[in-house]
């Protein structure tokens, strides 16, 4: 089957989505025949990664129609799908401002990506200039399909949301997979055995067959996010008890990782009694219970270890392009054989296919969990066939678990007004209600310094 | 005309409302005729207070007929008013204990009496006696109308909303008292100017009076976190919000007070663009941000002001009685001959009336009036009161910004009362954790830990298991 759809990609030349995207769209059957545009605002990287494609795709015949542009207007004319991974600015750069600036004037904010003081920098730079791609997009064509995988991704899509409320939009994240790489171990004690008894299995096709034979329910925001129900879809059994269970015994103190499942992951799990999958640094950014679990050094750590596997990725692809330009590019092509742990690709085909898969989304709470106000997105199973993306619904959640969210979806809601209303006045009162800074001077000398440091990628605060 | 009613007064021995209540009610020109039941656990304290009240009543020539009791069966049986201001324990010693041990371990909170973590602690000592009250009444006396002043008022209110299901209620503060005081103030010069023929009023205090009677305001959020949302001028019917924003900073920054309008509340409406009428002390109360804008001293100040005062009433009141043993009790009795500005009078004869009145400020469930706040809530907004009770005006959507706010001592509250309502330490201390003024399992543990490693805490918070 071939599909005759448009698919308009905003930063294809983004290292930690471009690649990895495209991969997937060239093992994907289903979207064979498809035109796929590249849309950057570097023009080099944009050219670099529009050469490479075009390379890939003659290398396996033509699959696909590939165009470029720098015309946001012609890239959205007719487009099905639109696939959304930009930066506004420099990322690196601004990230290590909204990492350093906020921690110097006393916040006690970790991450800074999503959440915290340094979120709303983030979250500030990036909203405007995708809710006017979504807005045209949405202009262009009434039925496009709108991915997200721009972060903050819960602050983004409530502003897309909230922008273009009839526009039909998914987020998507990654995060998942740190618990799908442990999670057959930890629900099935014999599942290590069955890998070692039987050598005609291999261990990745095992572990591909149990994430898809068990429904993972889960529910909250992006980066801030529980496991709320685990079903073996082959018998039904519910297994939330085994995995309860087993959790502590399986994650002993040597798995602890200070990035991922560590003490704030283990803090949160043991005093809440449900676990948090997005990991250590994820979640941190939204809790001021954070500063006790984790270190702000490490935070450097991870941060510079980002910035370099974005350096490794553009300096490969540069690297290739220089091939392809010597005429030495390899003759089967960089593009890997195995799709990525990315989900685009995979729910665009479900829902071509109706295929009725579940997958991890973000989309709006329209009676996903009662005890959260429907005004927000959130991340959440989301059941993907032809009609589109169905959220398993929650009904009630923990009132504590719901209490920890509502104070973040507190800051998101004022953050995005803030925003959309350019008002200087409620982006000091965002930073300042935000738990990880709690004052008007301290709120007042952070936005002053970002201000000047940013401002030619923020809104026109007044 | 008189009637016959039973109105309980539950806590009566208590300084905090006992005088003012007894006030309004010995001035009422609708309740003449009705029962009036004091009732507290502490019998010494309720029999001076009896024996005062039969005294006001013979020199009202025996308007009411007064009883009192400590049981509290006897009490609610045939109720129709119940008015309920208790505390449990010392209330000024355990506050100090709020305050203060918080602080030692590292917490921002500013009071310590409805919010922050000694909000939380004050809400698990008190909330289930109260909630056996309501209880109790629903059983006893099902179609009664209970008032409750105590404090934590939001999250008490909130923890009666969750227990009983029939039986009416609202909760009272005379926080909104402060507007009361200033906005005719504020408007002197407006009316005096432009209307003066229409106010037809000689002397500045009946003009005052004239003016708080024509502003009408609008105002929705919590207890002690309330904000003025709209205002009108109830003859014109026009808008007074304009007026009042151009009036409000000059006004008010010349009247600055640290324990009434000073920089939070400023602070708060500068950038939130929306006026709170709770007063620093008590705005700063739920929030981080409240802890730049007060001094320590002050709230320490604050606490020894309300326990002076709370002294002075009881000692005023054993002075009293002491004249009334020895018979020389003032021919014209003790009370004020002007009603207090406490709201429960009022009310209740708007009931029995069905004056269709207005209310600006009284707590009630959230059921549908703000839109963006969750609506198992109990806010502190507007209402009417008619024969059938009490109707929230209907705000729809608070501004975000504010409604933001809200939603983050909202989240408290509502692990809070759940903690209460289910008896569980381990929900006590999230509640305490997830406070923005801890942010910390380990400290809200050490907190909870040292409360109840003290007697008269521990007398109060040992069903937390």
């Amino acid at each position: 089957m071939t599909v005759d759809k448009k698919i308009a990609f905003f930063g294809a030349g983004s290292a930690s989505f471009g690649p990895v995207t495209l991969n997937d769209i060239y093992q994907s059957k289903t979207l064979e025949g498809s035109t796929i545009t590249l849309i950057d605002i570097d023009e080099e990287k944009l050219n670099r990664v529009y050469d490479i494609v075009c390379k890939e795709n003659e290398i396996k015949s033509e699959k696909f129609i590939v165009e470029k542009t720098q015309n946001q207007k012609a890239a959205l004319k007719d487009a099905d799908v639109v696939i959304c991974s930009i930066e506004h600015g420099d990322r690196f750069f601004h990230r290590w401002l909204d990492h350093r600036i906020p921690h110097k004037h006393g916040s006690t904010e970790m991450m800074a990506e999503n959440g915290g003081p340094g979120g709303f920098f983030h979250s500030a730079r990036q909203i405007p200039t995708i809710v006017d791609i979504a807005k045209e997009a949405y202009a262009a064509n009434p039925e496009v399909f709108f991915i997200n995988y721009s972060n903050p991704m819960s602050r983004i899509c409530l502003a897309i949301h909230r922008a273009v409320p009839e526009l039909n939009f998914v987020g998507l994240c990654h995060q998942i997979n740190l618990l799908y790489k442990d999670l057959p171990y930890i629900v099935d004690d014999s599942f290590r055995e069955k890998i070692r008894n039987d050598p005609s299995l291999k261990r990745i096709d095992l572990h591909k067959k149990s994430i898809e034979n068990t429904k993972v329910t889960v529910g909250g925001f992006n980066h801030f996010a529980f496991v709320f129900r685990l079903e073996d879809l082959r018998t039904g059994e519910d297994l939330m008890p085994k995995f309860n269970g087993r959790l502590m015994e399986y994650y002993t103190k040597d798995k602890w990782d200070k990035f991922h499942f560590g003490e704030l992951t283990f803090e949160i799990y043991n005093r809440m009694g449900w676990f948090p999958y997005v990991g250590d640094n994820h979640f941190a950014e939204y809790v001021q219970i954070a500063k006790n679990h984790t270190k702000y050094e490490d935070f450097d750590e991870w941060i510079k270890m980002m910035e370099d596997g974005n350096i490794g990725v553009n300096n490969r692809l540069k690297r290739f392009h220089k091939r392809l330009q010597k005429g030495i590019y390899p003759k089967k092509g960089v593009f890997k054989t195995a799709v990525s742990g990315e989900r685009a690709v995979a729910i665009l085909e479900a829902m071509i296919e109706d295929k009725n898969t579940y997958e991890i989304v973000n989309i709006p709470n329209d009676g996903i969990i009662d005890n959260l106000h429907s005004n927000l997105v959130l991340e959440c199973t989301g059941k993907v066939n032809k009609e589109g993306i169905h959220g398993i619904k929650l009904g009630n959640i923990p009132r504590s678990i719901a209490a920890l969210l509502r104070i973040e979806a507190s800051i998101q809601d004022v953050c995005i007004e803030a925003i959309f209303k350019e008002s200087k006045d409620l982006a000091i009162a965002c930073i300042a209600m935000d738990v990880n800074c709690g004052s008007f001077d301290m709120a007042e000398a952070i936005y002053e310094e970002m201000y000047e440091l940013q401002k030619k990628y923020l809104p026109n605060f007044k | 005309m008189t009637i016959d009613k039973k109105i309980v007064l539950v806590g009566a021995g208590s300084t905090s409302f006992g005088p003012a209540m007894l006030t309004d009610i010995a001035l009422s020109e609708v309740l003449g005729g009705s029962t009036i039941v004091l009732h507290d656990i502490d019998k010494e304290k309720l029999e001076i207070i009896y024996d005062i009240v039969m005294k006001e009543n013979e020199i009202l020539k025996n308007k009411y007929n007064i009883e009192w009791t400590t049981n509290r069966a006897d009490a609610f049986k045939g109720a129709d008013f119940i008015v309920s201001s208790i505390e449990v324990g010392e209330r000024f010693r355990l506050w100090m204990q709020d305050y203060e041990i918080p602080r030692k371990h590292g917490s921002t909170q500013i009071l310590g009496e409805c919010g922050g973590p000694g909000g939380s602690l004050h809400a698990m000592r008190i909330i289930p006696q109260i909630i056996d009250i309501a209880k109790d009444a629903e059983k006893r006396c099902p179609n009664a109308f209970l008032i409750n002043f105590s404090n934590p008022m939001s999250r008490v209110c909130l923890a009666i909303k969750r227990s009983v299901e029939k039986l009416k209620w609202i909760g009272l503060c005379h926080q909104i008292g402060f507007m009361h005081k200033n906005l005719p103030r504020m408007f002197y010069d407006y009316f005096y100017k432009k209307n003066f023929d229409e106010l037809k009023f000689k002397n500045k205090i009946t003009r005052l009076k004239a003016i708080d009677k024509r502003l009408k305001m609008l105002c929705s959020g919590l207890n002690h976190f309330g904000f003025l949302i709209g205002m009108t001028d109830t003859e014109t019917g026009q808008d007074m919000m304009p007026e009042f924003h151009k009036r409000a900073m000059p006004y008010f920054e010349k009247h600055d007070d640290r324990f009434e309008f000073s920089n939070l509340t400023f602070e708060v409406y500068k950038r939130f663009g929306v006026f709170s009428y709770a007063g620093d002390n008590h705005l700063g109360e739920y929030l981080q941000i409240g802890e730049e804008f007060t001094e320590t001293q002050d709230m320490i100040d604050w606490i020894n002001f309300a326990d002076s005062l709370g002294n002075l009433i009881y000692g005023k009141v054993i002075k009293t009685h002491r004249k009334l043993q020895k018979g020389r009790y003032p021919r014209k009795g003790m009370l004020l001959k002007t009603p207090t500005g406490e709201r429960a009078v009022p009310i209740i004869e708007a009931i029995l009336e069905d004056r269709n009145s207005y209310e600006p400020a009284v707590n009630i469930p959230n059921d549908g009036l703000v839109d963006n706040l969750p609506q198992d809530l109990v806010l502190e907004t507007s209402i009417t009161v008619d024969k059938d009770g009490v109707h929230g005006v209907k705000i729809g959507t608070l501004p975000k910004g504010i409604a933001g706010l809200l939603r983050i001592e909202a989240s408290v509250q509502d692990v809070c009362v759940e903690a209460i309502l289910k008896k569980s330490k381990e929900l006590a201390i999230t509640a305490l954790a997830i406070d923005p003024n801890v942010g910390s399992f380990e400290m809200a543990e050490k907190i909870f830990d040292e409360m109840i490693s003290i007697k008269e805490q521990r007398e109060f918070l040992d069903y937390l298991k």
